[in-house]
């Protein structure tokens, strides 16, 4: 589904990842761990296409499109979709306006009572109150409030490619729990879809069931492995994978 | 006098010379049958409107000229109270306004102006049984003569300034409102107001009179076809509210790019009484307008939530003033202005409270959103307490419409156009909900078609 093939992407005249290649199965789910500064991050913007970040070499291919040409807003069409780590608020906005707009430029289409429902339904699942509606959109939430509410979009767009930048940061283990669960219940029910999780820590994977995880340092993949591998960074560390 | 009838005897329009003389007044005065003391208010206010020089302060007026405008002009004849009997073409015009539906569905009543005269007006019986008057001002001035006097140009004398002497000079049309004591008026009476005629000026006079504990919601929206020559709007507008009574007045102007939008509105509120000015500014050349509201009774209350809008070539230069003349009164300004494609928006208000006076509690925020580099925002708050015992508040922010809201938007499917309609959308929300509800839709609308007009 998605080939990542030599790919060096650059952040304000610096190479953030280097010569990184990567290749994402359908059905699979791939976690990608390392340090601060690693470059995980940029990798997940790049995929993205956020406009800070330019590919300076290499391909990215996502279902036989070259993804590099293809801007932010028809990326979400194609079905991929970022959790931010620190999603922005639009004050004024409700939630509901917002969730109403992102769902009809997407293409779909529900009458506003069954729209209602599915949303009531879609925040129940994350373990939002429905009165969260009617707040502004991400204005005064907590963290976890936030998090929750990136995982209720991600439901409603029901995307192929799943990026989840640090979702876990900053959750307490009821709110990681309600994510963990809800995505792996999502991929289940989707089986022809893929899910990136980049993480510093590996407790968010006792709620998931990754194919691979990787390890990245200083801009490109050191080491990869199955599910075992985050027991032992946990263990032993990053040092212990440097080059 | 001009023609004003075919060869086949159609009623043809009448315009007036361009310019302004005491024979042009008269004659406005005279087509309108008005008795002697009108014109000479009239005259006597062309004398002050010569006499006062122009604003020296304020959006740039240079262009703006006095010798090259139609002071009134009659596209219509006669006063309709049927739509159907509105002549086919502007009726055209109206429909596009959805004023018909508008009318049968959630208003109390409905007024339209084209150009110098209003052309159709009508108040729903429930209404006018319970004693509530819906008139242009010029039938107000005959129907009720006494009224009339008793309260026109008591809130806004024509010395006010020099655009306040011009439209009492040269007015015409507008609404006369009278709400009797205790009347409540639940539905908003509306009020469209249309430039057609290019170089010509419009000079409504609009005068709400509330009796005490009435209530009653105005709301008027006014617009003008794009055309090549400046067009000129001028308006005066008073309110009464006595004791006990709440006055709220709407407005949504959009107008096009050469109107000169120069307006003066006024409330005064008597004991207990509040008035709310809800004011959204789209369009024109330049605005210069700051509605006003001077708490006169105690326990009077005023807010006055504006939005402006300024794009290429564009000056809002707009506000509030409030005066607090009596104790325990209270007042609330919030004034949202958004600049883009180098538009410019000033936010000029004043705040004043006289001496001696206990309990004055103000709230003042002024908010500016700048969509590029290009455009412009400033803010003029004038401050001017007498009183020790105040309590007021003053906040106000600039800020450059963020990126990263951008980014995050169209990261979910949105483009360029929809992100920055959905955060300017939500930037003015505290006005849009003071909104009747299909106005809201309306405004949200707009905001769009602005944010796809500043692409490229």
């Amino acid at each position: 589904m998605l080939f990542i093939e030599n790919v060096t992407i650059r952040v304000e005249q610096k190479d953030v990842v280097k010569n990184l290649s990567l290749q994402i199965e359908s059905g699979s789910l791939h976690v990608i761990m390392g340090q601060n500064g690693s470059g995980k991050s940029s990798l997940a913007h790049s995929l993205m296409g956020l406009p800070a970040y330019e590919v300076t070499s290499g391909s990215i291919n996502f279902k036989d499109q070259d993804l590099i040409t293809v801007s932010m807003q028809d990326r979400s069409k194609l079905g991929l979709f970022l959790a931010f780590q620190q999603p922005l608020a639009i004050p004024g906005v409700t939630v509901f306006q917002f969730l109403r707009e992102i769902y009809t430029v997407s293409g779909q289409q529900l009458s506003p009572a069954d729209f209602q429902e599915l949303l009531q339904k879609l925040l129940q699942q994350v373990g939002l109150d429905i009165s969260f509606l009617y707040r502004g959109f991400n204005e005064n939430f907590s963290g976890g409030e936030k998090k929750r509410l990136e995982i209720v979009q991600m439901l409603l767009l029901k995307p192929k490619l799943i990026i989840l930048d640090e979702i876990d940061s900053g959750l307490d283990v009821d709110a990681l729990r309600s994510i963990g669960n809800c995505v792996q219940e999502y991929l289940q029910a989707n089986k022809d879809a893929s899910c990136i999780v980049i993480t510093h820590y590996r407790r968010i994977l006792d709620y998931l069931k990754p194919t691979a995880v990787h390890v990245m340092q200083d801009g490109t993949i050191v080491h990869s492995g199955d599910a075992q591998l985050s027991y032992e960074i946990e263990e032993e560390g990053y040092d212990s994978y440097g080059k | 006098m001009a023609n004003e009838f075919n060869k086949k005897g159609d009623y043809i329009g009448y315009r007036a010379e361009k310019g302004l003389n005491r024979k042009i007044v008269t004659d406005i005065s005279e087509r309108k049958n008005e008795p002697g003391w009108m014109t000479d208010f009239r005259l006597k206010a062309l004398d002050i409107f010569e006499a006062k020089p122009m604003p020296s302060w304020g959006a740039d007026l240079s262009d703006l000229d006095h010798h090259d405008i139609h002071y009134y002009v009659q596209s219509v004849k006669g006063k309709h109270s049927s739509w159907e009997d509105v002549p086919d073409d502007i009726k055209a015009t109206f429909d596009k306004l959805g004023i018909p539906q508008a009318e049968r569905e959630m208003l109390a009543g409905v007024g339209a102006q084209f150009d110098s005269e209003v052309i159709y007006k009508r108040l729903k019986d429930k209404w006018a049984k319970k004693g509530v008057v819906f008139l242009d001002t010029d039938s107000g001035l005959k129907e009720y003569p006494e009224l009339f006097k008793k309260y026109f140009s008591t809130v806004i004398p024509s010395h006010d300034n020099k655009f306040a002497a011009l439209n009492s000079a040269v007015w015409s049309g507008g609404s006369f409102v009278y709400v009797p004591s205790g009347v409540q008026v639940d539905l908003p009476l509306q009020a469209y107001f249309r430039i057609e005629s290019s170089q010509m000026g419009q000079f409504e006079r609009t005068l709400i009179i509330a009796e005490p504990k009435s209530s009653i919601h105005y709301v008027e929206g006014c617009s003008a076809p794009v055309s090549r020559n400046n067009s000129l709007h001028s308006a005066v507008v008073e309110l009464v509210a006595l004791p006990d009574s709440h006055i709220r007045y709407t407005t949504i102007q959009n107008w096009s790019s050469n109107v000169y939008n120069l307006v003066t509105k006024r409330a005064i509120a008597h004991e207990r009484a509040s008035v709310d000015w809800v004011d959204g500014n789209f369009g024109s050349k330049v605005t210069m307008k700051y509605p006003c509201i001077i708490l006169k009774g105690e326990q009077s209350r005023g807010q006055i939530i504006s939005i402006a809008v300024a794009g290429k070539d564009q000056q809002q230069d707009a506000g509030g003033k409030i005066i607090h003349c009596a104790s325990n009164t209270t007042s609330n300004i919030v004034s949202k202005s958004i600049s883009k494609n180098g538009g410019r928006t000033t936010y000029r208000g004043l705040l004043k409270v006289i001496k001696n006076l206990k309990n004055i509690v103000s709230r003042v925020q002024c908010d500016a959103l700048l969509m590029d580099g290009a455009s412009r925002t400033d803010t003029y708050p004038t401050v001017d307490i007498k009183s020790d015992q105040v309590d007021i508040g003053h906040e106000a922010s600039v800020s450059k419409i963020n990126d990263e809201q951008l980014v995050y938007l169209m990261s979910r499917g949105l483009s360029s156009q929809e992100a920055q309609a959905m955060i300017v959308n939500g930037f003015i929300d505290c006005f849009v909900k003071e909104l009747p509800m299909e106005y809201a839709v309306e405004i949200n609308r707009l905001i769009k078609m602005e944010m796809e007009d500043s692409i490229g």
